[in-house]
């Protein structure tokens, strides 16, 4: 009986753990698409810029506020607040060129067009491998500590600050006995380069112990908007 | 610890027998001349205990959550009964109260499988508190009282495989109690054994 009132007068000190629910799959979704994916195509529209500036004949790079570059090698730039960039010499629009970027750790990516944004939002440097394979076409290779995202992009209606890409590809983020692979859906991803953040198509995140699939989430977007659909609904 | 304790039965022997001529001459049957209180109480919060033995998952990256802590076993609501105590007091002066207590702390919860929920264990466990305190009344009437207090002890607990030995420093910057020889108290306590309000009741014989 004393056991039966010391427990009714219990009260909870702790909701409990976080765990695998709709919410923190949607969530992880998110930013595996944001590192592995929307990062590394946001990089290559930022460097059309700075390709303008070395290789142009537009030379504005240091017009914009609070942006630094120094040349720390005879190809390689430290950008001040995004990382460093190594051109191998050529311009990103040369076919066979290879740039080679590293985003700056324990960074904020704000996701904007300006180059007041920054690397990664998992807190991993972020190296981003851009292979020119024919005008306006890119093979992208992103990785991390834990993860991996191979892309293609390809660039349409190109401008200054707005452009449009279309990627593909696919990738996995390793974390010991759990892992996730991510891939674009089959229709492709197009995403405008303008301030609203507008994409078209769908990722799919699957998560792994082994072989075992234990979840997945899919995210579907529509212009301004996206939606989730995971198998914890 | 031993010279601790042979320190306080100490001191409690030698206030006992030493009794102000004042003390002697007064109406017999007054509830200040009764030297020994008895007390059952509950309350506050037990920080102490939270901090020591709940384990929260913050996770580690991706916005605060690994892939590891999403799908490893996982933690469901932990609850604790609050500290329940009981003491045996000294009214030592009409200022001056030596408390004994020994404080219980209830703590249960379960643990899930992080893959499928499912529930894998239910955990129980307790803290165990002794802690003498100095009582220092600084109003006191027949049937109302005030005080402060101030108390170091000894706590250990056990739960979900951890045990933990700690000191336990605690205050009661305020306390009342009302009451005849059986009397009611409330207090704001302020410490290691648990913070904010408690309440009681008690016995003076």
């Amino acid at each position: 009986m004393c056991l039966v009132v010391f427990l009714a007068v219990s009260c909870r000190v702790y909701k409990g753990d976080n765990h695998a629910d709709s919410y923190i799959l949607e969530e992880t979704s998110e930013n595996l698409f944001a590192g592995y994916v929307s990062a590394p195509v946001i990089f290559v529209d930022w460097m059309q810029d700075f390709n303008g500036y070395l290789f142009g004949e537009n030379g504005s790079w240091n017009d914009i506020a609070g942006v630094n570059v120094v040349q720390t090698g005879e190809h390689a730039y430290h950008i001040d607040g995004f990382g460093l960039v190594d051109t191998g010499g050529k311009s990103l629009d040369d076919p066979g060129s290879v740039w080679s970027i590293t985003a700056e750790s324990y960074a904020r990516w704000t996701g904007f067009s300006s180059l007041q944004c920054f690397g990664t939002a998992n807190d991993e440097p972020l190296a981003v491998t851009v292979t020119c394979g024919s005008e306006n076409m890119w093979e992208l290779s992103a990785s991390s500590q834990s993860g991996h995202a191979d892309l293609a992009v390809t660039k349409h209606d190109y401008e200054i600050g707005n452009g449009t890409y279309e990627a593909r590809g696919d990738g996995s983020f390793d974390d010991g006995d759990y892992s996730a692979v991510f891939s674009i859906g089959p229709e492709g991803l197009t995403i405008v380069r303008d301030d609203a953040g507008v994409m078209y198509g769908s990722f799919k995140v699957e998560f792994m112990s082994g072989e075992q699939k234990l979840d997945t989430c899919v995210m579907s977007f529509y212009g301004n908007e996206q939606s989730f659909t995971t198998s914890r609904d | 610890m031993k010279r601790f304790l042979v320190l306080c039965v100490a001191l409690v022997t030698a206030l006992a027998v030493y009794c102000p001529v004042s003390a002697r001459g007064r109406e017999a049957g007054n509830l200040n001349d009764m030297r020994y209180e008895v007390r059952l109480g509950w309350g506050g919060y037990p920080v102490a205990d939270v901090i020591n033995f709940v384990d929260r998952n913050c996770g580690g990256y991706f916005g605060g959550r690994s892939l590891s802590s999403i799908y490893g076993d996982y933690s469901g609501p932990v609850y604790m009964t609050g500290v329940i105590s009981a003491e045996f007091d000294f009214v030592l002066r009409r200022w001056f109260t030596l408390s004994l207590g020994i404080g219980w702390n209830g703590i249960r919860g379960e643990t899930h499988d992080g893959v499928t929920s499912s529930l894998k264990s239910k955990d129980s466990g307790y803290v165990a508190t002794f802690l003498p305190q100095a009582r220092f009344t600084y109003f006191s009437r027949e049937y109302f009282k005030m005080y402060s207090a101030v108390g170091l002890g000894l706590s250990y607990g056990q739960f979900r495989g951890r045990a933990v030995i700690s000191p336990c420093f605690h205050t009661v910057p305020f306390g009342i109690m009302a009451g005849g020889r059986v009397f009611g108290f409330a207090e704001l306590a302020l410490g290691m054994l648990n913070i904010g309000a408690t309440a009681g009741i008690g016995v003076r014989f």
